[in-house]
């Protein structure tokens, strides 16, 4: 919540610094532009009921909780639930194996995609180009309720289609879904084969918007299709990229909820539990909600801060505003 | 730019903010609003005058001028076989039979489509103080709650008063389904119960078993040559080696509502092993309850799993697989035994006939046990401040008499049969028809569904969900079997005369070992500990449990696990489950 506040926040300021005008002829700047105020302002109240007023509810990771006495009336008991997070047995293989995963999926997404829109890029047949792309980005819509069916009918070690095709080359069958290790590989490349397509579709888009001029040059210049890529692809497309990555780094603690609770068992929870599982099963059928909201807290502030270090890191270095 | 807001948003609400934002706008909006009216007291003249007379007829009563109030409920439409065309869950035959014959006007607070969604949205009414329903079903946490926060009606002059005495019997022969809504000798609650006919049973290939030469395994020796011959020696004689034993679902525990393992913890002890609820399996053993699935006696069972598991005759993927996943290796002939209840004949089993049903065997002692699922489903609670708690009971009290027969004095005739005529059952010609409509000569426009002569429609009760009785229906198996064409005398006959010959075989598998079946004996409301350490207890017992069946720990964890069980909360559980317990007594 506090992201999704933070977000909006800097989203929605109603006046760019820029434009703010000398003292004394305010009267004439508002005159000037309140039509524009009043068109923001739905949008404003919107934020402030939706994404603000909420925000309020984080007060509850500071007390003891009950449905029945209210926010009023709960009694309040400060850190308790903090203390209680780093004390808890699990805790630090939970967040552990959070940030692995999460870091892996992110490393991921970062890269497959941009490769693949750049060799996307350079098939000359366009509708093999178009069937490919529309091919890749369909398995995102896909649920994670009917994949988890599917991917442990595929990965099964009698008989699913994964271990038929490492069999032909005289691999033992592997227990993709109860080892341990195998899950964390599992879970990424599944994460990356469901979403790269679709994270493909903005650098694509990119990509399409750099001007023509620019590569009808290069090669007059003599660059070949490899040095235009080099030089003019990627340094078109590296704006995107950092906004992209930026974004990202806020998920660190963010392993992908779906993915993770319909692909685990017991015999995975040591190497694949995450912390927004954990939280499933200790708030939501445990009814721990203040418990629940100070891990949730917790992720949003860990959120948060890396949000702001990867924003001023890509200002300082790629001279780069996303806000 | 916009881009990068679109892009975030897709990950920020996880489920878990979605509800504190509700609960914090809602709390914050009504919390002003709300009046504080519970103080826990019914209105001191208990009921009122109209009531009272319209009921001193028992059989035949209606309230003019009618009474409304409001539920809440869980359902979830599935299909269009769920109502008539026109008819939906707020106007159907048997809310309009309420309103027309009865003089009870049902109307919905709120309809969801599951229970998660059911207690959300009744707690956040208790939190924002707004009105609940005037008559409302609470699981057991969510009861808790009710009754903390003092929203609902004390029972007892009302049970005494009004309620059938063929149910008031039932409480006093189960004394323990009313433990969890009792507190200090006030009952908040009634009971929607199970039928119980649930119990496993075995489901053996009777092909397989002639292919191997064996018969339906009866001891754990011939059990395990069964799981063998089915594994080892080519049952289904394809001449590849693509069968195996036992399929079962390990992944939430060995206690299942299918693909279950619970007579093979039943072959070994009395005690239920029960890994993802700390208030499953309680058993009382010298005046005190002990929790099965921390007992020494568990090893045993594991040892046995971690056996089989190695040599192949259990699924290798039973730790990953629920139990809708795990009986696909039956209805695709991949494996040839199965525990499960007596329904599995329809579901999954309908398109293998060759499953058929067996008593679980015995264990090396002789010993056969099976769990037993806990009777209540949930309760029926009145808003403290509803006026007419006995039309709602003199209604349960009709619904519940077409079970219990004639003898009941609440017992309407108007129900022998079923209960809504061209929807749950058809009358044509003196004749009455559950299904079959076609094969049975019926006329298309007799058929409940005129294009579909497979539908019966279900009657979607309002507040009790279908009234079970437990144990009620076991002596119709007899019945039925013996004779097919014999007459149904209530509604919980009816039901079952209508099932096909193998469930009745199956039902009656089950029934002759009902004497088999463990109860969990712990009923009281969640302790402390079960609702704070539920995820450490649980997380740590299921996990164990699998590493010790795959194998990846040897059977000597078991004791290490159990340290850690109770240093980690379960020497607590233990205390507040006996303190509950002493209460009891």
């Amino acid at each position: 919540m506090t992201m999704a506040a933070t977000d909006s926040s800097t989203a929605l300021r109603p006046t760019p610094q820029k434009r703010k005008p000398i003292k004394g002829r305010w009267l004439s700047y508002v005159r000037k532009t309140w039509p524009l105020h009043v068109l923001l302002l739905p949008a404003l109240i919107i934020a402030l009921i939706y994404n603000y007023t909420p925000m309020f509810g984080i007060i509850i990771a500071f007390m003891d909780y009950e449905p029945w006495l209210g926010v009023n009336e709960s009694p309040w008991v400060g850190w308790e639930h903090f203390e209680y997070l780093f004390s808890y047995p699990d805790a630090k293989q939970v967040i552990w194996n959070t940030i692995i995963i999460a870091s892996l999926k992110i490393v991921m997404q970062m890269f497959v995609p941009v490769v693949f829109a750049l060799l996307l890029n350079e098939v000359r047949l366009t509708w093999y180009k178009r069937t490919a792309q529309t091919l890749v980005y369909l398995p995102h819509f896909l649920s994670w309720v009917v994949l988890g069916g599917i991917f442990v009918d595929i990965l099964s070690i009698r008989g699913g289609i994964v271990n038929r095709f490492l069999g032909q080359f005289g691999i033992e069958p592997i227990f993709f879904l109860a080892d341990g290790d195998w899950f964390r590989i599992t879970v990424i490349l599944s994460d990356i084969w469901k979403d790269f397509g679709f994270s493909a579709i903005i650098f694509l888009a990119a990509i399409a918007g750099i001007n023509p001029a620019l590569y009808e040059a290069a090669s007059i210049d003599g660059a070949n299709r490899w040095k235009q890529v080099l030089h003019i692809t990627i340094p078109a497309i590296l704006p995107i990229f950092i906004v992209v990555v930026t974004l990202s780094l806020g998920r660190v603690l963010d392993a992908g909820f779906d993915q993770i609770f319909n692909l685990y068992n017991p015999l995975v929870y040591d190497k694949g539990d995450i912390i927004d599982t954990f939280v499933y099963r200790v708030g939501l059928q445990g009814a721990q909600f203040s418990f629940a909201t100070a891990v949730g807290l917790f992720k949003s502030i860990i959120g948060f801060i890396l949000i702001v270090i990867s924003y001023r890191m890509a200002y300082k270095w790629a001279g780069y505003r996303i806000f | 730019m916009r881009d990068s807001n679109l892009r975030k948003k897709r990950h920020l609400p996880t489920m878990l903010s979605l509800l504190l934002t509700m609960t914090l706008i809602i709390s914050a909006c009504s919390s002003t609003g709300g009046s504080d009216g519970a103080d826990g007291n019914t209105n001191d003249d208990g009921t009122s005058e109209i009531g009272e007379q319209v009921l001193d007829n028992k059989t035949s009563f209606k309230f003019d001028p009618p009474i409304s109030f409001t539920t809440a409920l869980t359902f979830q439409q599935q299909t269009d076989r769920d109502f008539k065309p026109g008819e939906s869950i707020e106007d159907h035959v048997h809310l309009r039979w309420m309103r027309d014959e009865l003089g009870l006007d049902v109307s919905y607070d709120f309809v969801v489509p599951n229970s998660e969604d059911y207690e959300t949205k009744m707690r956040l009414l208790l939190s924002g103080n707004q009105d609940l329903p005037d008559v409302m079903t609470a699981f057991t946490g969510l009861a808790n709650d009710l009754i903390t926060a003092k929203k609902v009606m004390p029972l007892n002059d009302i049970i005494d008063q009004y309620l059938t005495p063929n149910l008031k019997a039932l409480y006093e022969e189960y004394p323990a389904v009313l433990y969890p809504v009792t507190r200090d000798g006030v009952i908040y609650g009634l009971p929607n119960m199970y039928a119980m006919d649930e119990g496993t049973i075995m489901w053996v290939r009777e092909d397989w078993l002639q292919n191997v030469g064996l018969d339906a395994p009866k001891t754990l020796e011939e059990f395990e040559e069964v799981l063998r011959a089915f594994t080892e020696d080519d049952p289904d004689q394809n001449g590849q080696d693509d069968t195996l034993g036992l399929a079962v679902s390990l992944k939430d525990g060995p206690f299942q509502w299918m693909a279950s393992a619970d007579p093979i913890v039943g072959m070994f002890s009395d005690y239920v092993a029960q890994t993802t609820d700390p208030a499953q399996f309680w058993h009382e053993e010298d005046g005190k309850l002990i929790y099965g699935t921390t007992h020494p006696a568990q090893k045993e069972f594991l040892a046995q799993m971690n056996e089989w598991m190695e040599l192949g005759y259990i699924d290798p993927e039973a730790g990953i697989k629920d139990p809708t996943k795990a009986a696909e290796m039956v209805a695709s002939g991949q494996a040839g035994v199965i525990f499960g209840p007596y329904w599995m004949n329809g579901y999954p089993l309908s398109g293998s006939p060759e499953f058929q049903p067996y008593p679980n065997p015995a264990g090396p002692g002789g010993q056969v046990g099976r769990a037993e699922k806990q009777m209540v489903h949930d309760y029926v609670m009145f808003n403290a401040d509803f006026e007419h708690p006995e039309a709602v009971i003199a209604y349960i009290n009709k619904l519940f008499a077409a079970n219990f027969g004639e003898d009941d004095p609440y017992y309407d005739p108007q129900f022998k049969n079923g209960w809504h005529e061209g929807y749950d059952y058809v009358e044509y010609e003196g004749e009455v028809y559950h299904n079959n409509f076609e094969e049975n000569g019926l006329p298309v426009s007799e058929w409940p569904k005129p294009d579909d002569p497979t539908v019966t429609y279900s009657i979607k009760f309002p507040i009790t969900g279908a009234p079970f009785v437990p144990y009620l229906g076991d002596p119709a198996f007899q019945k039925f079997k013996d004779d097919p064409d014999a007459q149904s005398n209530s509604a919980m006959e009816t039901r079952i005369k209508s099932s096909q010959a193998r469930q009745l075989d199956a039902g009656l598998v089950r029934i002759s070992q009902n004497d088999t079946a463990i109860h969990n004996q712990f009923a009281g409301p969640p302790t402390k500990t079960m609702l704070s350490k539920s995820e450490l207890l649980t997380k740590l017992e299921s996990e164990s449990y699998l590493k010790i069946i795959y194998g990846d720990e040897p059977i000597e964890y078991f004791d290490q696990f159990v340290e850690e069980w109770k240093a980690n909360g379960g020497d607590q559980l233990i205390q507040e489950v006996n303190e509950w317990y002493e209460t009891t007594k």
